[in-house]
């Protein structure tokens, strides 16, 4: 059975490997805001680009900001797209700052009409500028807020209706979503609409003790994927079939041989699934 | 920041505040109070990402500050907010955030270190800006009896325009047998690695050096008479200046005499 061979979130350290051993992989990905300047790492680019189709996945954009999207990172990302001709581009359903604030993280805000409104003004624009169709990736949660009026898939497959957009599912972080919070991942599995997905993010979550004696899961991309995100990988396939899919590996982040046996293990699983689907 | 009026952009500015302020304005947008404990993860987040970032810019001073690094990053992030969704050149003023501590008397020492890690970090962007003439420059190596240059391999370059030529002639080192050197007409220097990975090489043996002469002051006042030197030009010149002293420090490229 042929299908498309689970990539990875390349990191520097991967590069010299990557040229010479040229593993075969549907995707490349990168975090685009870590490309926009010329660097060593960079300098690699069009010769990973020469193998391999990419993937640029976005964090800093802050795409659900209430206050619009900074022209100069439109700008930069579209230069880096028009570079290298990405086969997926992709953002989060968060944001990450106000005004002249910002964090290097992943916020969620209330899923209600006025943040639906501002999220499709956002995505029309980012989409507008780039002129291209992105992914947005649901966050992963370590609260619940006030004020919610859609679930997470209906506000998601809302946007992609009006927008044209596509949704790059993370099913790490929807277990993470489940252990932190009143969330169902598979129920949110099977709300997302067919053919909204372009992408899956597999990763590891931390385990961390609080000193009031909770547990938070905490989204590190630190580990191994973990079994019970396996389980959601595999019914994503079932539902949507030869989804292109990315490792993600963000801190201690292993030598390419560990990230090739991930990509290994999630073939196996996407074959099995997709196998159970025809069958 | 001033009141935002509409709900989404209160939600949006209380969240940041709490994360940079913890003023505890963002408990009113949880939907239970259980979840107070979890807003940590979004401040420690914030707090560690960016104190790893600076650490990663700033090895040696965070080498040199030992424990204590943790809080002082913390502080900093608190005073100096990331203002884009993009960290690549956050933590410049760490220099002169490490000045206006008190570090006894090494307080100086350090806030020049902090310069030149930071001109160090901005050159490991920076050469990859340069669009080069490969021929022409083998022509005029080989003219001169230096080495071929070959476009595949890793190439460095200083431009001796600069007054960074006379930082280099305040600082020798003899941290330089490693490297290939050639001195052209034009005043440019050239150093070749051995092959590709090197131009990402990081010389410890001479940041130790720089260090060492800086607690003997020497190299401090090496680097402050050089400055001075080009105070009389622009920023620009400045700033190149000083990356390329970093620059030459980080790889060991010091000219013969």
């Amino acid at each position: 059975m042929t299908f498309h061979k689970c990539g990875i979130n390349a990191k520097p350290s991967h590069f010299e490997d990557l040229l010479h051993d040229k593993p075969k992989m549907a995707l490349l990905e990168f975090h685009s805001e870590n490309y926009f300047h010329p660097s060593y790492a960079r300098s690699f680019m069009p010769h990973l680009r020469a193998n391999y189709e990419f993937s640029f996945h976005g964090v800093g954009l802050s795409l659900g900001s209430a206050d619009g999207l900074s022209k100069q990172h439109l700008g930069q990302l579209k230069s880096l797209f028009d570079e290298f001709a990405p086969k997926l581009v992709s953002e989060h359903l968060s944001f990450s700052g106000f005004g002249n604030i910002f964090t290097p993280d992943l916020l969620p805000f209330p899923l209600n009409n006025q943040a639906l409104e501002n999220f499709v003004r956002n995505v029309d624009t980012f989409q507008n500028f780039i002129g291209r169709k992105i992914l947005i990736e649901n966050p992963s949660l370590y609260i619940e807020v006030k004020g919610n009026e859609y679930s997470l898939s209906e506000f998601m497959n809302i946007i992609c209706q009006k927008t044209g957009c596509g949704i790059l599912l993370d099913v790490n972080n929807l277990e993470v979503c489940r252990q932190n919070t009143d969330f169902d991942p598979y129920a949110a599995i099977d709300e997302i609409a067919v053919g909204a997905v372009g992408e899956i993010h597999l990763a590891g979550y931390e385990i961390k003790n609080l000193s009031d004696g909770k547990t938070v899961f905490i989204d590190t991309h630190g580990h191994k994927t973990y079994p019970k995100v396996w389980d959601l990988y595999s019914k994503a396939i079932k539902k949507f079939g030869d989804i292109r899919t990315i490792v993600e590996w963000d801190t201690d982040v292993p030598p390419l041989s560990v990230m090739i046996e991930e990509t290994n293990l999630a073939n196996e699983i996407k074959q099995k699934a997709l196998s159970h689907e025809r069958a | 920041m001033s009141a935002p009026k509409d709900e989404l952009a209160k939600f949006q500015s209380a969240f940041m505040n709490e994360i940079y302020f913890q003023d505890n304005g963002f408990h009113p947008f949880l939907a239970d109070e259980k979840y107070q404990p979890n807003m940590g993860i979004y401040i420690n987040n914030c707090r560690l990402i960016l104190g790893n970032i600076l650490k990663d810019k700033y090895p040696y001073c965070a080498q040199i500050i030992g424990d204590d690094f943790e809080h002082y990053s913390s502080v900093f992030v608190k005073q100096y907010h990331l203002e884009i969704g993009n960290v690549t050149l956050y933590g410049y003023e760490f220099a002169d955030f490490l000045a206006d501590n008190d570090f006894g008397e090494i307080t100086k020492l350090l806030s020049d270190l902090a310069k030149i890690e930071w001109a160090k970090y901005l050159c490991e962007l920076a050469p990859f800006e340069k669009h080069l003439d490969f021929n022409a420059f083998n022509g005029e190596i080989a003219k001169n009896g230096g080495q071929n240059i070959k476009p595949t391999q890793s190439l460095k370059i200083i431009d001796c325009q600069t007054n960074a030529f006379n930082l280099f002639q305040c600082l020798k080192s003899d941290c330089i047998n490693e490297f290939v050197f050639s001195e052209i007409a034009q005043k440019i220097i050239l150093w070749q690695g051995r092959n590709f990975e090197i131009s990402m090489m990081i010389d410890d043996g001479v940041i130790h050096k720089i260090i060492e002469n800086m607690e003997q002051q020497n190299i401090a006042d090496a680097i402050d008479n050089a400055i001075s030197h080009v105070a009389n030009t622009d920023q620009a010149h400045i700033n190149q200046a000083q990356a390329n002293f970093a620059y030459a420090c980080e790889n060991g490229l010091f000219i013969g005499v």
